[in-house]
């Protein structure tokens, strides 16, 4: 019964949530057609949500881009394989450092300054060495999207490992575990929150620096379409393509956070 | 069975002139000074002092997860030189892994030293839940748990580590009275059946007094021991023993000597 009376007053939370979150993008959508309709600024350049919608779901797009049009697809797929692998290789490379870095005090001392030199540097300032240095496109682009996701999965994780709290690591070695054991069963779980912090971070400045790139030196991809609109003044396709960054942006977003919940089902509680 | 138990972890310990100092800003503090002590095997040593006096530090020279500036901490003859599952200290806050279940937790220590069998380990960690009344709460987590509940996970848990040495500090310390007691209660028991050596620091005089077979006084900082009492009450103790002459008799004898030593660091501090 008591089960029964929490689920209800949790449906009712997650009603009103969705009311207002609704209300809160219907509120949006109006400002923008108010702005449009009336010319207010130089509003009168971009083109209203309904004409938006209506391209975007045109069979026959006035500018080649809309949900029926293969090209679109190719455009996302391109940028999810790169966000994918850049994400992936921060995640496989960023996670032990972070963790060394938290763990060891000589790699923290050794290393640790160095990171926090290069860490500042905007992925924008890497173009030109990631197009001198790497061989193709695509790798330059991978190297664009991987380096501010690393460094925050990098820092994330170490202040994960060095926030743990003393309690634990000294009940682990009175119970008689070893340094081996301390890592894997204390450490690594222990800091798991903050892992998850820090990957939810990635994959957001994975996106962003993505983009960046992808407008520099692209041939396809969310930020060239946005881009290639810009130079032939299809400002329809532009927001198509912006619209599009924050849905799959989100999309990845939440599968991280889903997985991080999956794994520290201990929390939710 | 017991017998056997017991002569393989007799844990004698013997804590020798030993002096610790911490550098601070100020310089350095002498935290304990001059400090001897024996904990016997099969025996309750439960120590009070006042506040801030440097028990927990005891504790963690004892546990060595710090060394002493002087003097030495030897159990069985062997010098106590770094943190080991021969001591196993129960803390002030719980300290049981969130991210284990409940089962896991207390299974930790024999598991990751692999003492024993997995099945046999977690038969052993079940039939101990069963014992401080958490049958049903294995496969929950610890943030699932009353305060309580976690106090009693914890004792389960250092009890199936079968250490030499029981170090409690403050162990109760949060409870409300009523959980308190009943921790008191699961806590007597265990020893009881089990003995082996145990030290329980606490800042309750009543509650050292029902628990333990002999009292040490501590004095304020730096700590030394002030006055050591044989509590000669029967045991199995029952609470009606709190009622007893004899329990008030040793009371005000202890009280005596705390509140000595409680004056001494009020009018130092003043």
């Amino acid at each position: 019964m008591v089960d029964a009376t929490l689920r209800r007053a949790r449906g009712r939370i997650a009603w009103s949530q969705l009311v207002l979150g609704a209300a809160g993008f219907a509120a949006f959508v109006a400002a923008w057609w108010l702005l449009v309709h009336f010319a207010v600024w130089r509003f009168s350049k971009l083109p209203d949500p309904f004409s938006v919608l209506r391209e975007w779901t045109s069979r026959k797009p006035e500018y080649g881009i809309s949900l029926f049009a293969p090209t679109y697809y190719q455009d996302i797929w391109a940028s999810t394989v790169r966000v994918t692998i850049a994400f992936l290789l921060a995640t496989a490379l960023g996670v032990p450092l972070g963790i060394l870095l938290g763990w060891n005090r000589i790699a923290r001392e050794f290393l640790f300054p160095l990171i926090e030199l290069i860490r500042p540097i905007p992925p924008l300032a890497w173009v030109p060495l990631a197009i001198l240095m790497l061989s193709g496109q695509q790798e330059a682009m991978i190297f664009l999207t991987w380096i501010a996701a690393f460094f925050a999965t990098v820092l994330n994780t170490m202040l994960g490992v060095t926030s743990i709290d003393e309690s634990y690591l000294r009940a682990a070695y009175c119970l008689g575990s070893r340094r081996w054991d301390v890592l894997w069963n204390v450490v690594v779980p222990g800091s798991l929150p903050f892992i998850f912090t820090g990957l939810q971070i990635g994959m957001g400045v994975a996106w962003f620096s993505l983009v960046a790139g992808e407008m520099i030196a692209g041939e396809a991809g969310l930020g060239y379409l946005i881009l290639n609109s810009y130079m032939e003044l299809q400002t329809t396709t532009i927001v198509i393509g912006m619209v599009t960054l924050g849905l799959v942006g989100f999309l990845s977003s939440a599968l991280v956070r889903w997985t991080g919940r999956r794994l520290m089902t201990w929390q939710s509680h | 069975m017991v017998e056997t138990l017991l002569s393989a972890r007799a844990g004698r310990l013997e804590v020798r002139d030993v002096a610790k100092a911490f550098e601070t800003a100020a310089g350095a503090t002498l935290v304990v000074d001059r400090c001897s002590f024996t904990l016997e095997p099969n025996m309750l040593t439960v120590m009070v002092g006042p506040s801030g006096c440097g028990k927990t530090t005891l504790i963690n020279l004892i546990a060595g997860y710090e060394r002493p500036t002087s003097g030495e901490i030897v159990l069985d003859g062997r010098a106590v030189s770094a943190a080991g599952a021969d001591r196993l200290v129960v803390f002030q806050e719980t300290a049981l892994f969130p991210w284990m279940t409940v089962l896991d937790n207390v299974a930790f220590g024999p598991l990751s030293r692999g003492n024993g069998t997995r099945s046999g380990v977690l038969l052993r960690a079940r039939s101990l839940l069963d014992e401080v009344g958490l049958t049903g709460f294995a496969d929950r987590y610890p943030n699932q748990l009353s305060g309580g509940m976690q106090r009693r996970a914890e004792l389960a848990r250092a009890i199936l580590n079968e250490p030499a040495v029981m170090l409690m500090d403050e162990p109760f310390r949060g409870l409300d009275a009523m959980t308190r007691e009943l921790m008191q209660e699961h806590y007597l028991r265990l020893f009881e059946q089990r003995l082996g050596t145990n030290l329980f620091v606490t800042s309750e005089l009543g509650e050292a007094l029902f628990l333990g077979d002999r009292l040490l006084v501590m004095t304020r900082k730096p700590t030394q021991v002030k006055r050591v009492i044989e509590i000669d009450l029967p045991r199995p103790r029952e609470f009606h023993m709190l009622t007893s002459e004899r329990f008030r008799e040793i009371y005000e004898e202890a009280l005596a000597a705390l509140y000595d030593e409680g004056a001494k660091s009020l009018s130092q501090s003043g």
